[in-house]
């Protein structure tokens, strides 16, 4: 044990330790004694006395090889070690220090001089023992810090861990601590059956780069979940992060949402460097440029949602990254870059070797396999609609679950009620009734498996109503290749024009525990059309609104027009209901 | 004997300040180290041992520069010289000097004694 007034005189002449002992008992010191140098290493490892004072000469082991082994041995520790000699041999001296030795002590011994040096011995080794104390300090620190970034990695997992990242169609390199370098990636689908995947890169590093992940992921699973689409899931992530990040912080991001029924994808990118989109026919690439500022920079009413839409085929595929691999450095200093990237793509790779061929020029430029790791890199394949894995129903009930809330039946089960919604012009051009429609539905705990099959009826009923009822917009001009374009862009400038109009949902429910009946209205202020012409054609022709209205009649039951066309109605029934006689 | 003082005595009273009461002790402890030192000085140079000489030489050195008797001192420095230098003529001669101081020093410390 550690003695902190122990003192080992190590001195062969009997009347020198006598005079030394007694010395230091007058400064208040305890004494242990030594003859021999052996004895005395002896007495230290069992003693640890606080100071030690060595003759050179000694018998069995001289004071520098004792000096030597003390040392050895505490490490950790500051022992003031103080020779006993009048030697004034240069050499003598310096190797006295060289074994450990931190000052001399000559004779004859004198009291004043002994107490100074042992203080200032003192005030040296409490310095050690406070720098000890702050080393360890700062090792619990650390250790502390890498516990909290550990849990913050854990409870943002729980949180990302909804989407839909492991989709077939999605490959994806992302650095094992991604989250802590500011990068996040997202991918939900939807009730419909939309894509959504968003590359996010917050400026900063550590906890607060990973703080700002957190509503970020949240808010875009939340929505997506509920059947909002991309201009105001970036929207509403802007405000949200806006609202919550302090100055100087934001997220680069780019968000795409693929409709793989209408063969679409729509980019909203602001400051990620440029995406790319490759043509599996012609092998040729688009960009997706950043027109945008990054999310969290505008205040809401400034906000710019505008997207690119892009028309695509199964087997194109989409790229992002974040400028980590445009910045990924090796070890002379040059840094990937842009061209490299965009060789990878002219340079004849078949379409899905295309993601492994970039990772790989990655690591063969860095030459270091960890570094490569850490960037961030997405590719979405482009399938058709039936192939989409993301429509499974046993997702889309996991995803519903997730994000619903409590239930609304009253004791025994039974619920019944009914609401009408109507949308003036201000309301049809500012917002988007689904999502908050879907979740009145969602209430419904039976109905919660269902929210695909109904957003579909839902969303098909608002387009035509809105947008053939209310706008007046021909669907034809949707069915060519170069219309699509024209046809969204005439419908934006309709919206924008509208001075009279409406559309108005009635919806119904009732049932119980074991089935139920959603009756669905809507009725738009449009003058009707020819509704039986379209009845009478044959199912499964292409085009747009008729395969609305196939899909339509395939979800649904005792689907009708009213006269003269601008009125809807059908029904869907889950489980075991039984109709009431119909009056 | 010659005048001359073989004791310090401000060396002394600093001993005495220190040891206090046993002040006695420390004296009768060096008497019997220094009859084991001289005889160390004897048997290196009845063994014709230059470092043993140089060595036991510089200890009395040290012992009798703490009780304050500087010519006796001054002597071991002269024997561990002739030791370090590698020789030991003249070491009797100067054993015999030793022996002497010693006698006188031991008397008067002892005379502080009574």
């Amino acid at each position: 044990m550690a003695e902190r007034n122990s003192v080992l005189i190590a001195e062969e002449g009997a009347s020198d330790r006598l005079l030394l002992a007694t010395l230091l008992q007058n400064l208040g010191y305890g004494v242990l004694e030594a003859d021999n140098g052996a004895d005395a290493l002896a007495l230290y490892q069992r003693e640890r006395p606080a100071l030690v004072l060595l003759a050179v000469l000694m018998p069995r082991l001289d004071g520098l090889e004792v000096a030597r082994r003390i040392r050895e041995l505490t490490a950790d520790r500051f022992v003031p070690i103080l020779f006993l000699t009048s030697a004034q041999d240069p050499e003598l001296l310096s190797a006295c220090l060289e074994a450990g030795g931190d000052d001399f002590l000559t004779r004859p011994y004198n009291g004043i001089l002994l107490r100074a040096k042992l203080n200032a011995l003192r005030r040296m080794s409490e310095m050690n023992q406070t720098l000890a104390r702050q080393r360890d300090e700062i090792a619990r620190h650390n250790h502390h810090l890498l516990r909290e970034q550990e849990m913050a990695k854990r409870v943002f997992d729980k949180v990302a861990h909804v989407g839909a990242l492991d989709l077939p169609n999605i490959r994806y390199t992302l650095s094992p601590l991604a989250v802590f370098n500011g990068d996040v990636l997202l991918a939900s689908a939807g009730p419909s059956g939309n894509l959504i995947v968003l590359l996010g890169d917050f400026t900063g590093h550590g906890l607060a780069a990973a703080i700002g992940a957190m509503p970020l992921a949240q808010t875009f699973y939340s929505m997506v979940a509920k059947g909002f689409h991309v201009r105001d899931i970036v929207r509403e992530l802007n405000v949200k992060l806006y609202d919550i990040l302090p100055v100087g912080v934001f997220c680069c991001a780019a968000a795409v949402e693929f409709d793989f029924s209408e063969n679409t994808a729509q980019v909203w990118n602001g400051g990620l460097p440029d995406g790319l989109l490759y043509r599996s026919g012609t092998g040729a690439c688009q960009r997706l440029l950043s027109r945008h500022v990054p999310l969290g920079i505008k205040p809401g009413r400034q906000f710019n949602d505008t997207v690119d839409v892009f028309e695509t085929e199964p087997g194109d595929r989409l790229f992002l990254w974040s400028d980590g691999i445009l910045e990924a450095a090796n070890r002379s200093g040059a840094m990937f870059g842009e061209q490299r990237l965009l060789d990878i793509f002219g340079g004849g790779s078949a379409p899905q070797a295309l993601f492994d061929a970039l990772n790989g020029a990655v690591r063969d430029f860095l030459g270091d396999e960890a570094q490569a790791d850490d960037l961030s890199l997405v590719e979405v394949c482009v399938v058709a609609r039936d192939e989409f894995a993301g429509v499974a129903p046993a997702w889309q009930e996991e995803v519903a679950a997730a994000t619903a809330g409590g239930g609304m039946t009253d004791a025994h089960g039974v619920m019944e009620w009914r609401l009408r919604f109507e949308l003036e012009p201000d309301s049809l051009r500012g917002m988007n009734p689904l999502p908050l429609l879907l979740h009145i539905l969602m209430e419904v705990p039976g109905l919660r498996s269902r929210s695909g099959q109904l957003y579909t009826l839902l969303a098909e009923l608002y387009s035509n109503a809105l947008e053939h009822g209310v706008l007046g917009l021909d669907s034809k001009l949707k069915e060519s290749a170069q219309g699509f374009a024209q046809y969204y862009q005439q419908r934006g400038q309709a919206l924008q024009d509208l001075r009279a109009g409406c559309v108005a949902f009635d919806l119904a429910y009732q049932g119980n525990d074991n089935g139920g009946l959603l009756s669905i209205g809507v009725t738009d202020s449009g003058d009707g059309f020819d509704f039986e012409a379209l009845l009478a054609r044959p199912l499964g022709q292409n085009g747009y609104s008729g395969r609305g209205v196939a899909l339509l009649r395939k979800i649904s039951q005792r689907m009708r027009f009213i006269e003269p066309g601008n009125q809807v109605c059908l029904e869907y029934v889950w489980g075991q209901w039984e109709r009431e006689p119909s009056r | 004997m010659s005048g001359k003082q073989h004791l310090d005595p401000v060396a002394v009273a600093e001993l005495k300040g220190v040891m206090g009461s046993d002040f006695g002790l420390l004296v009768q402890t060096f008497f019997t180290d220094s009859v084991q030192r001289i005889e160390g000085i004897r048997a290196a140079l009845s063994a014709a041992d230059p470092e043993a000489l140089r060595r036991a030489a510089h200890s009395f050195k040290g012992s009798s520069g703490n009780m304050g008797a500087p010519h006796l001192a001054e002597l071991c420095r002269a024997l561990e010289e002739l030791g370090r230098d590698g020789g030991i003529d003249g070491g009797e001669q100067l054993l015999d000097e030793l022996a002497e101081e010693y006698d006188a020093v031991r008397a008067e410390l002892g005379a502080l004694l009574l």
